[in-house]
């Protein structure tokens, strides 16, 4: 099939498409959805290699149940995102559960960088990682997606399967919870004064 | 003062304003940056997903495509070896299993149906054919053995006896008439 805009395609659209055997569905459904997958991954679970993991099953998921997959129910995306919220839990249980996982340890800054400003920033973001890592599971989820992935709350009820007023309260705790985490390292940050 | 003014000013507390913006880094850098300067977040975009995770998936999607192609071409030989060349509809089957009320579509059948059947199921099915086989029954024992009420209830109906019955013919011959007639 020629697809003349495949920005003008919807999700559950392509996906019919692709339970169909179109291939070139499945690829523009990966690069739509995976890299918002992975950065969810990422963020819930700290560690790239894990996030990656978490990525191909939640995809694979999808490819599953693409040909059950009822048009308008709900949003391919919101699917998505829950599924992922939900392989990062189990993934974060086990990991509380058993050893320290090495590659859970956060990778090094890259000695090899040129610039301060980009070292402040990497610092930054480190930061901004490891205080989400210290938050329960389902403020984190809810921060994420949130703040980081900038999804409504409505949207955010259906993944994590709460109300709307649950998900505001879970996002202003843990927002709460982040600022005083990061409060000690208000000049690592640079957002001192 | 609110709560928020509050926290802004606590020194155990980062301001909101310093949080929302390290969010809005946050989601700058995962627009805008590739994976080299960032192993831990992933970029957005198609370009910034790791080449060897875009291949795993749609390795998957492959594969699961492959295997649904393959299981249905299986399932429509399969179909094709189970429709009945002869008898009362061939070349029909029933389509699904049973869940279409007998409705019945070429080559999507799930085994062989026999004469017998196809008559049945033309009729009605099982159920059916039950209450015809009452009713007929039925039918045969009160023209054998017509109870009495149903007598007397055709006589209040009409007002006369059986002899009176315009559905009785009478049997005596126009030549007896004649002969007794002289």
């Amino acid at each position: 099939m020629a697809f003349d805009d495949p920005d003008a395609i919807p999700d559950d659209a392509l996906l019919v498409l692709y339970a169909n055997g179109d291939g070139t569905a499945a690829r523009l459904l990966t690069d739509r959805l995976a890299p918002r997958v992975l950065a969810q991954a990422a963020r819930m679970l700290g560690d790239r290699a894990e996030a990656e993991d978490v990525t191909q099953e939640a995809m694979l998921r999808l490819w599953r149940i693409a040909p059950d997959w009822r048009q308008g129910e709900a949003k391919v995306s919101t699917w998505l995102y829950r599924v992922t919220a939900n392989l990062c839990t189990d993934r974060l249980r086990r990991r509380r559960g058993g050893t320290t996982d090495l590659d859970a340890i956060p990778e090094p800054a890259d000695p090899g960088l040129p610039a301060d400003e980009a070292l402040q920033s990497r610092a930054r973001m480190d930061a901004l990682q490891e205080a989400l890592d210290q938050l329960p599971d389902r403020q984190r989820q809810a921060v994420v997606l949130r703040h980081l992935e900038g999804l409504g709350n409505p949207e955010i009820a259906a993944i994590l399967d709460i109300s709307t007023e649950a998900v505001e309260s879970l996002t202003a705790r843990g927002k709460r919870a982040l600022a005083r985490l990061l409060a000690a390292r208000r000049e690592d940050l640079g957002y001192d004064g | 003062m609110t709560d928020r003014d509050d926290r802004q000013n606590r020194p155990d507390s980062l301001a909101d304003a310093a949080l929302d913006a390290l969010f809005a880094e946050a989601r700058a850098e995962r627009n805008t940056r590739d994976t080299g300067d960032l192993p831990d977040l992933p970029p957005g975009g198609a370009e910034g997903l790791p080449p060897g995770l875009s291949a795993r998936i749609l390795a998957d999607a492959d594969t699961l495509m492959d295997q649904r192609a393959s299981a249905a071409a299986a399932e429509r030989a399969a179909a094709r070896a189970h429709v009945p060349a002869r008898g009362f509809a061939p070349g029909l089957v029933p389509a699904g299993a049973g869940g279409m009320g007998g409705a019945m579509m070429p080559g999507a059948g799930f085994g062989p149906v026999g004469f017998w059947a196809q008559v049945a199921r033309a009729i009605g099915g099982g159920p059916a054919l039950a209450g015809l086989g009452a009713i007929t029954l039925m039918g045969l024992w009160l023209g054998l053995m017509p109870p009495t009420a149903l007598q007397s209830g055709l006589e209040s109906a009409f007002g006369t006896g059986l002899s009176a019955n315009p559905y009785l013919v009478d049997s005596t011959s126009a030549f007896e008439f004649l002969d007794s007639e002289g």
